[in-house]
């Protein structure tokens, strides 16, 4: 299942080898590849070549990376994937609260990136956000408050539903923990005071709405760093 | 055979107790200049901060060295009477006394804090090293996963050139690995003080003749002279090492300088040392890292495209210390780097 509407992907790394393979596999599977080896030219092609969704190494020569998502986090929205060999949870988070959307640890296989880029662009398409979104047996009909499991309407709390709305919407993207209290809750301070009430109402809602709560298949935890709606079957 | 010599260690080991000696004499000096105008009482001060800066500077061992000098100089020059060891009124013994206790608690306190200090740099380095290990063995690795992987999915539908050019990518990411590796075993090895390197006479011109077949594909049409006087002597030296020695500098200064520039490798013999100097027309090296380059993972703020493992120019200079002799770089006056090998014939 690959995209052949020649999405534009911009890959930073100041490693050549790493480009070359990046270019070679993502040309291959129909995205149109441009490069850049240092952060001062990523911030400079995130703009002038139009990317649609951005490759970013961490460890660049110039500058570090999590600038580089910053400055362009301050113009626009386009997903931006971070690869690293930092494989901390606090790195990850730094990343994703500086605006990336997802993190890939090096080594990696191309189909894993090829996979997290189709689920960070799937937001870009023009998306159902006030219609009814479906996902297995499961649907939210955005406009109406309204989730169903198997036809039948789930009674979720209003956080319960704000959660996985939230999730829903940012679909295939990594939200840490901040973000989602940010949110949901509209509180920054004192994560670690709070986390237990997302905890709770991510196991409630598990509870509602997959199949197996004990071995989530929508509602994925990423451990230490927040939790990632799956779409992909 | 010959192991790592220790006598560096020694040396490093008696300097502190020779400077402690040192401090106790120019507070004595100092006494004697201020003992008719102060009461002796007051000058132990002087003593008890030279124990404090040998604490914090060198540890227990050598403040306690301090503490005990300092109450015999105290006592044969600057207590009356003057010049002998024994001591007109009862009170300077406790003086004594008091000092040595005051001397031993404080030494101990001031190398604990030292200790702990220097505990937490090492941590600290520590951790800054296996960064900057893993850092080095993942990138290939990514290289080399991200390409085997984009060759073997079998959606892509990948061309001939592109598929050539994934396999070349691997290949050069692999080699690049094994190099790391073998370096890290190197310093590894280096770090035990288990390198055992053999010495026996070798021809120069073959030695690096060995290193430059190595480079041969990196070298390419590059001009490298040489010059080696033809009553050049032969050199002690472990053949296989020295290879590597010379392998990284060329590497180095192939890496460093345009293509169209030239390597000049000119040996010379002095008396009872011969040297060998290794001069490219680069870039040359940035001045504050001048002495920083031979520490092991440094690197200087280089052109992108150059990779390197940090390690290099550590295990050069491991080596060429396990010969008895030198390394060291300087910055040519119109351009480039020029690295001086000198090692001992005996």
């Amino acid at each position: 299942m690959t995209e052949k509407q020649a999405l534009r992907i911009l890959v930073v790394d100041d490693e050549k080898t790493i480009r070359s393979f990046l270019r070679a596999s993502l040309s291959a599977h129909g995205y149109n590849v441009f490069e850049s080896a240092t952060g001062a030219e990523a911030l400079e092609k995130s703009v002038s070549s139009h990317p649609d969704a951005i490759i970013l190494d961490l460890g660049l020569p110039d500058m570090d990376g999590i600038e580089v998502a910053k400055g362009i986090r301050k113009r626009s929205k386009i997903p931006i994937i971070i690869l690293s060999v930092r494989e901390e949870a606090m790195d990850k988070v730094t990343a994703l609260d500086a605006g990336a959307d997802d993190y890939l640890t090096k080594p990696f296989s191309t189909k894993e990136l090829l996979a997290r880029l189709r689920a960070v662009m799937r937001r870009l398409l023009p998306s159902n956000k006030e219609e009814v979104i479906k996902v297995g047996r499961l649907s939210i009909d955005i406009a109406n408050h309204q989730v169903k499991v198997n036809e039948k309407e789930a009674d979720l709390t209003p956080t319960e539903y704000d959660i996985l709305k939230l999730l829903i919407l940012n679909a295939g993207k990594v939200l840490t923990h901040r973000q989602i209290l940010q949110e949901v809750w509209n509180k920054s301070e004192d994560l670690e005071g709070v986390l237990h009430l997302i905890r709770v109402t991510i196991s409630n809602l598990r509870s509602k709405i997959e199949p197996n709560p004990d071995r989530p298949t929508h509602i994925l935890t990423e451990p230490g760093i927040g939790y990632r709606f799956h779409l992909e079957n | 055979m010959i192991i790592m010599q220790k006598t560096k260690n020694i040396r490093e080991q008696i300097y502190p107790y020779l400077i402690s000696i040192g401090l106790v004499l120019i507070m004595t000096l100092f006494g004697e200049l201020v003992k008719r105008k102060l009461e002796p009482t007051n000058i132990v001060m002087f003593y008890l901060l030279a124990v404090v800066i040998s604490a914090i500077r060198w540890g227990q061992g050598p403040a306690i060295v301090t503490s005990i000098l300092s109450v015999l100089a105290f006592d044969f020059f600057l207590v009356p009477p003057y010049l002998t060891l024994s001591v007109a009124s009862l009170q300077y013994i406790f003086t004594f006394i008091a000092f040595l206790i005051v001397g031993v608690v404080v030494s101990t306190l001031a190398s604990k804090t030292r200790e702990q200090l220097i505990q937490r740099q090492t941590e600290k380095l520590q951790s800054a090293l296996l960064n900057s290990i893993s850092h080095d063995l993942r990138t290939p690795l990514a290289s080399i996963t991200g390409s085997l992987t984009a060759l073997l999915d079998s959606d892509s539908g990948l061309d001939d050139a592109t598929r050539k050019e994934l396999l070349e990518n691997a290949f050069e990411e692999s080699a690049r690995l094994n190099r790391l590796v073998g370096n890290l075993l190197d310093m590894t090895i280096m770090e035990a003080g288990a390198l055992r390197i053999s010495r026996k006479p070798c021809e120069l011109r073959d030695v690096l003749g060995a290193s430059l077949e190595q480079l041969k594909e990196k070298i390419g049409p590059r001009n490298i002279r040489i010059d080696i006087p033809r009553d050049f002597p032969e050199v002690p030296m472990d053949f296989a090492f020295m290879m590597k020695v010379f392998f990284n500098l060329i590497d180095n200064a192939l890496k460093y300088s345009s293509a169209d520039t030239s390597i000049d490798i000119k040996a010379t013999s002095i008396k009872h040392d011969v040297k060998i100097e290794i001069t490219d027309q680069g870039i040359g090296i940035p001045k504050g890292d001048l002495k920083r380059i031979f520490e092991k993972f440094y690197r200087v703020e280089r052109p992108q495209q150059i990779t390197g493992t940090g390690l290099g120019l550590s295990i050069c200079k491991g080596i060429i210390e396990a010969h008895g002799g030198q390394i060291t770089a300087q910055n040519n006056r119109d351009r480039g780097a020029t690295f001086i090998i000198t090692i001992p014939l005996n």
